[in-house]
């Protein structure tokens, strides 16, 4: 399927780093130059630069401990406490913020996860091409045909709860929309000159992917690994939603499934039900922002469109399984 | 365009059509004969109740849950009841002699009483099923054994008269037979063949309606959806005021109590943190009542246990006991609706309970000391040293159990303060109970664990989960003491009631002593009623009496 | 000739996939540790009992003589007995699934109309407030939890709306009529089937936008303004045929993942749906109804995707090759 493209470049846009031997100014350049000239990839990126900060310097942000009961159980919010308390007592605000350390923590990891395995995949696939490439789509496609969820719910309660599993099983699922756009991107990087240079001046394989495949989709791969750090929250969020979390752990997700089994409804606390979803809402919100930008800026597709004023770009959001 | 316009009306209409008739669990209701004239219930007639404890199954020979065991009080005859203040008085019966020695049990059973199906009730029914469970007790009945303990024979000299003839004179007879349902004989004998697997196998419910000879019949079942009992018209004992009672499973309390004040609902059972949202409104009324339910706290008491053995120490229990902060517990995660408890009888139980044992004081400096005296030093992490390693341990918890998770940070927060660091191992119940008597019901491996005991008023049954029979039945902390065995056996055969008081008081002071368990909270039972009904009784009588679902009624 | 190439490679693809999620399904379920005989909880449930049990079941053969009986029953159309209820898994499937299904539908509608309406006026408007109004909306409702979501609307609606479930179950002793029983559906489908539409409206607005933009800037369009045509005659009438393909393509694939999306739905609002019957099969380790249940979402997204793969020839024949 044809990738769909939305519209050209800014003035100014970067030059297609492909274009230039040897690896280009690299993954550091475009991006910074993308997030100079996009704003919605600045928004993004600043939003999730902060989230960062704050998971980070949790302790030093959060008035109170994120088990510490400071008041009765569902306290409304007040000036004490400005998101209220939840069904133990404990400060919302002070949840919010030390819960995004492990729904980041979770996010990212198991987006590293899904970026090693699809991006192995993807390279080996569109570079060796052939019976490789063949196998290697077939498992992709196997993987894609299981619905995500019940894959994940079965494997979660089998293997049991920690950490580490969610973030496996996360990343296992969601390898293949990588795999995917590397092994396109790859094949493309396969045919350029210097390449087929290095080839013919009987460079082994594995340096020819590392010193020049892997710096060309390096962009690409940091942008999908980004959308994918979106995805990676949303699935945390729906794990431990189903009760499938770590319940020792502080997450945004189980942050939400907890006010859903304390009666939080019941009760009209929606101040233990509102500000989680909305945390996970913005980073993903920001994640996809900033993703999309790049990967837009990074495609070679020109196109221009006659009948609109060009001010907002945006590429379509992969479905989980993008073409 | 305009094609593809209808051809999108088209797909809304067959959305919306098939909205109408898709699967759904809930059809119209199967009339029976249960109803006066027609055939129609009035909707005013029938009591709506919500529920997020289920149903396990409606064949008796096969049910744990509470549900299903207040069900049957419902839908077959017993020989008695509690009344509202916890005396005695006769359901299917409408008077009882005692022989002199106590043997002999000769009840005197209402006439004219009938099976739903139109069959007569007779006491014939009544030793079938005694004679049927005690042919099986070992095997497919024995979950009903319990109820007949001690029984040599049951005889019926008159289609009116029951005789129950024991064993040895046996202390509670009553609360026994308040359990012992009573089931049609000509409709379950063809399953009560050969070695009489039969009789667990069968789905009642692929027989609707099921042949019930209670002041309701069960004409409507589904597990996850909604269940209901109409009025039998063959019943012996005066006509419930409901003409059916509905009783809908959620899976969530939310969506339980979201119905309830939507008036989706007439009654139910509310989760103890949301009972403030209820208890002002004016529309609905709140009952408070003791509750049977006492949430406790595990120990291995397995002597055989290779690791870990500092937990075996009676001085180390105790040393956690004063670390468990229950005060908080009844505040944050039973909404104060708790009281703390020391003893595995609850106390509905009331004289059955032994009053000089009081719940260990929630006092850290004494845990302190108590785990300094013993020598277990802490390391640089604050954590204490026993035998070598760190007094680190997993607690299991099933996820079955409300609030369990705030009561583990709770007892986590305070065994901490002592120098123990415990880290929670979460499972759905079924593989908790595996895990606890791994492996293979030898009580070896686990350490501890948080779970719950629902009693009886009579505490024969919650007397026997610590036996050393129990292995791979109910036991959970793998206790066994010999001593604690031959008391059980004594109690239950003692029909003098002050002395079986002494010696179930003496069972409670050694379980204390070598507590097996730390008896948290017991929790209140709190139902809650609209107010276009009234006539209700406190939520402990549940399994207890017909009135509970025979006597609510509409107002105005 | 090429089309029939095509056509059959897709097909043997798809029952190829079929097969090994088939089999994937199995090893999932058999390959764990422990069975779900061993964490029965009772009374009497010694090690004999459980062993009997073991043998009644099949468990205590051969995993690959579990598996060829495994091959063998599905052939037949039987996927076994439910651990819990032991009715057919058949049996226990077919209501959830009826009962999803036109709640997906619905909800589907409900986003497809929408997203196409606001996709069409964002790329004709495209630059203006409402192009960007309609992008930070779409984007937004696509960020948000699926569940979080649907508790939100618990919240503002409950009282108003039913909080759960599918119909009312005491509406059935009230005589109610065809149109009663419709209406009690329809009010107990609303939420959920709301909640699925907000979350994809998101992402076929975005879709649609993205996609009638690129039809947009094709030479025919330009070709159709220099002769005079007003810009929204061009946008309708050939840009939206143009692109109405795609979309479709991208519908039939997300639909796939429809299905297995709704246990969160469903699990909010206790809607008794093929989701909902997975998760509560998973937390009772009801292995049989998990495993059908399994096949059943993961056919789904096959039948999806071939249908996908279908409606892309059909836009472009070249990918024949």
């Amino acid at each position: 399927m044809s990738t769909i493209a939305s519209g050209p470049g800014a003035a100014g846009a970067p030059t297609d780093p492909s274009d230039v031997p040897g690896g280009g100014r690299g993954r550091g350049g475009v991006v910074w130059s993308v997030l100079r000239s996009r704003p919605q990839a600045a928004i993004g990126g600043t939003v999730l630069v902060l989230t960062i900060l704050v998971a980070v310097f949790a302790p030093l942000l959060a008035p109170y401990g994120p088990r510490e009961k400071v008041g009765p159980p569902f306290a409304p919010p007040s000036s004490a406490y400005p998101l209220g308390l939840d069904d133990g007592g404990v400060d919302m605000l002070s949840l919010i913020i030390y819960g995004s350390r492990v729904s980041l923590v979770v996010g990212f990891a198991a987006a590293a996860v899904a970026m090693l395995i699809g991006g192995s995949v993807g390279i080996l696939a569109g570079y060796f091409g052939g019976k490789t490439d063949i196998t290697l789509m077939r498992v992709t496609d196997y993987f894609l045909v299981i619905p995500d969820v019940p894959l994940m719910i079965v494997i979660a309660a089998i293997w049991g709860r920690s950490l580490t599993n969610i973030i496996i099983i996360i990343g296992v699922i969601y390898w293949t929309g990588t795999a995917r756009i590397i092994r396109a991107q790859v094949k493309s990087v396969r045919e350029r000159v210097y390449v087929r240079r290095a080839q013919a001046l009987g460079a082994s394989d594995s340096r020819i992917i590392f010193r020049h495949v892997l710096p060309q989709v390096a962009p690409l791969l940091v942008a999908n690994t980004v959308l994918t750090v979106a995805v990676a929250i949303f699935a945390e969020t729906a794990l431990a939603f189903l009760g499938l979390g770590d319940p020792s752990l502080i997450s945004w997700g189980r942050l939400i499934e907890n006010a859903f089994v304390s009666n939080a409804i019941t009760v009209d606390a929606w101040w233990a039900i509102a500000p989680p979803g909305i945390a996970v809402a913005v980073v993903i919100l920001a994640c996809t922002m900033l993703g999309t930008a790049i990967e837009d800026a990074l495609n070679p597709r020109l196109r221009v469109g006659h009948l609109s004023v060009r001010r907002f770009r945006l590429r379509p959001l992969p479905a989980k399984d993008p073409q | 365009m305009t094609k593809r316009v209808l051809f999108a009306i088209a797909i809304l209409t067959m959305t919306l059509a098939l909205a109408g008739c898709g699967g759904g669990g809930d059809t119209a209701a199967t009339g029976t004969g249960a109803d006066e004239g027609e055939g129609e219930v009035q909707k005013g007639g029938i009591l709506r109740i919500g529920t997020t404890d289920g149903f396990d199954s409606i064949n008796p020979f096969v049910a744990f849950s509470a549900q299903s065991y207040a069900t049957f009080v419902d839908i077959y005859p017993v020989l008695v009841q509690y009344t509202p203040d916890f005396e005695w008085e006769g359901d299917w019966a409408e008077s009882w002699e005692t022989s002199e020695d106590g043997l002999t049990w000769t009840f005197h059973l209402k006439p004219g009483g009938k099976w739903s199906d139109g069959t007569p009730l007779t006491a014939e029914d009544a030793v079938w099923t005694g004679e049927t469970i005690l042919k099986y007790a070992k095997g497919p009945a024995a979950n009903l054994a319990p109820f007949l303990l001690h029984v040599k024979s049951l005889e019926a000299p008159d289609p009116n008269t029951l005789v129950i003839t024991y064993e040895t004179p046996v202390g509670n007879v009553l609360p026994q037979l308040q359990q012992f349902f009573i089931l049609p004989k000509h409709f379950w004998e063809k399953q009560a063949t050969g070695n009489g697997k039969a009789l667990k196998q069968y789905l009642p419910e692929k027989d609707l309606p099921v042949v019930s000879g209670g002041q309701y019949v069960l004409t409507k079942y589904d597990k996850k959806g909604t269940t209901i009992l109409e009025r039998n018209p063959g019943f012996y004992g005066s006509q419930p005021n409901p003409d059916a009672v509905g009783i809908q499973w959620f899976s969530n309390s939310d969506a339980m109590m979201t119905a309830f004040t939507s008036g989706e609902l007439d009654f139910l059972s509310v989760p103890l943190t949301a009972v403030s949202a209820v208890e002002d409104d004016p529309r609905f009324e709140v009952l408070v009542a003791d509750g049977y339910q006492i949430n406790n706290f595990i120990f291995n008491s397995n002597p055989k246990k290779p690791e870990n053995t500092e937990l075996l120490d009676p001085k180390v229990k105790e040393a956690f006991a004063h670390a468990m902060n229950r005060d908080e517990m009844i505040e944050v995660v039973y909404g104060g609706h708790a009281q703390a408890v020391a003893s595995i009888v609850t106390p509905a139980a009331g004289e059955w309970v032994n009053p000089n044992l009081e719940p260990e004081a929630y006092d850290i400096d004494l845990a302190n000391q108590i785990l300094d005296d013993l020598g277990y030093a802490r390391g640089s992490d604050g954590i204490r040293m026993a035998n070598g390693h760190r007094m680190s341990y997993e607690i299991i918890t099933p996820d079955s159990l409300d609030g369990i998770n705030r009561a583990f940070e709770i007892v986590k927060t305070g065994l901490a303060e002592i120098g123990v660091e415990v880290i929670q191992n979460p499972l759905d119940s079924t593989t908790a109970f595996d895990e606890i008597g791994a492996p293979e019901w030898k009580y070896l491996n686990f350490d501890m664990a948080m779970w719950d005991w629902v009693g009886y008023l009579d505490p024969n049954f919650v007397l026997s989960v610590v036996g050393c029979d129990q292995y791979g039945g109910w036991s959970d902390t793998g206790y066994c003491n010999p001593d604690y065995d031959k008391l059980y056996e004594e109690q239950g055969a003692t029909a003098d009631e002050e002395k079986r008081k002494q010696i179930v008081w003496e069972m409670q002071d050694i379980l204390y002593r070598d507590k097996p368990y730390i008896q948290l909270v017991v929790l209140d039972t709190i139902t809650a009623y609209s107010t276009n009904w009234d006539g209700f009784l406190p939520g402990s009588l549940d399994t207890y009496t017909k009135r509970y679902l025979g006597e609510p009624h509409q107002v105005g | 000739m090429r089309g029939a190439d095509y056509f059959l490679k897709r097909t043997l693809f798809a029952l190829v996939t079929v097969f090994v999620a088939i089999t994937l399904n199995f090893i999932i379920f058999r390959a764990t540790p422990g069975d779900a005989v061993t964490g029965l909880r009772c009374q009497f449930c010694t090690v004999e009992f459980k062993d009997q049990l073991r043998a009644e079941l099949g468990l205590d053969k051969s995993k690959w003589e579990q598996y060829v009986i495994y091959l063998q029953s599905l052939a037949e159309g039987d996927m076994g007995r439910s651990f819990v209820t032991r009715e057919p898994v058949v049996d226990e499937l077919i209501d959830p699934l009826l009962n999803t299904l036109p709640m997906i539908a619905l909800g589907t509608a409900f986003s497809i109309v929408f997203g196409i309406l606001s996709g069409v006026v964002a790329a004709w408007r495209r630059g203006t407030f409402l192009d960007w109004g309609n992008l930070s909306f779409s984007l937004l409702f696509y960020s948000l939890p699926t569940q979080w979501l649907g508790l939100m609307l618990l919240i503002v609606f409950a009282g108003t709306l039913p909080a759960s479930g599918i119909a009312d179950p005491f509406l059935a002793f009230t005589d109610p009529s065809w149109w009663d029983t419709f209406v009690d559906r329809l009010e107990h489908m609303i939420l959920p089937a709301a909640t699925i539409g907000i979350v994809l409206y998101g992402e076929y607005a975005l879709i649609v936008r993205s996609s009638l933009m690129e039809a947009l800037s094709e030479d025919y369009v330009l070709t159709a303004r220099a002769k005079g045509l007003r810009n929204w005659a061009i946008v309708w009438r050939h840009a939206f045929r143009a692109s109405l393909l795609p979309v479709a393509t991208l519908i039939a694939l997300s639909l796939g993942y429809l299905v297995a999306g709704a246990i969160l739905v469903e699990a909010v609002f206790s809607y008794p749906g093929i989701g909902l019957v997975t998760y509560d099969a998973v937390t009772e380790r009801d292995y049989p109804v998990l495993q059908g249940a399994f096949l059943i979402l993961t056919l789904s997204v096959v039948f999806a995707n071939y249908l996908a793969d279908l409606l892309y020839f059909k836009l472009d024949p070249r990918v024949a090759e």
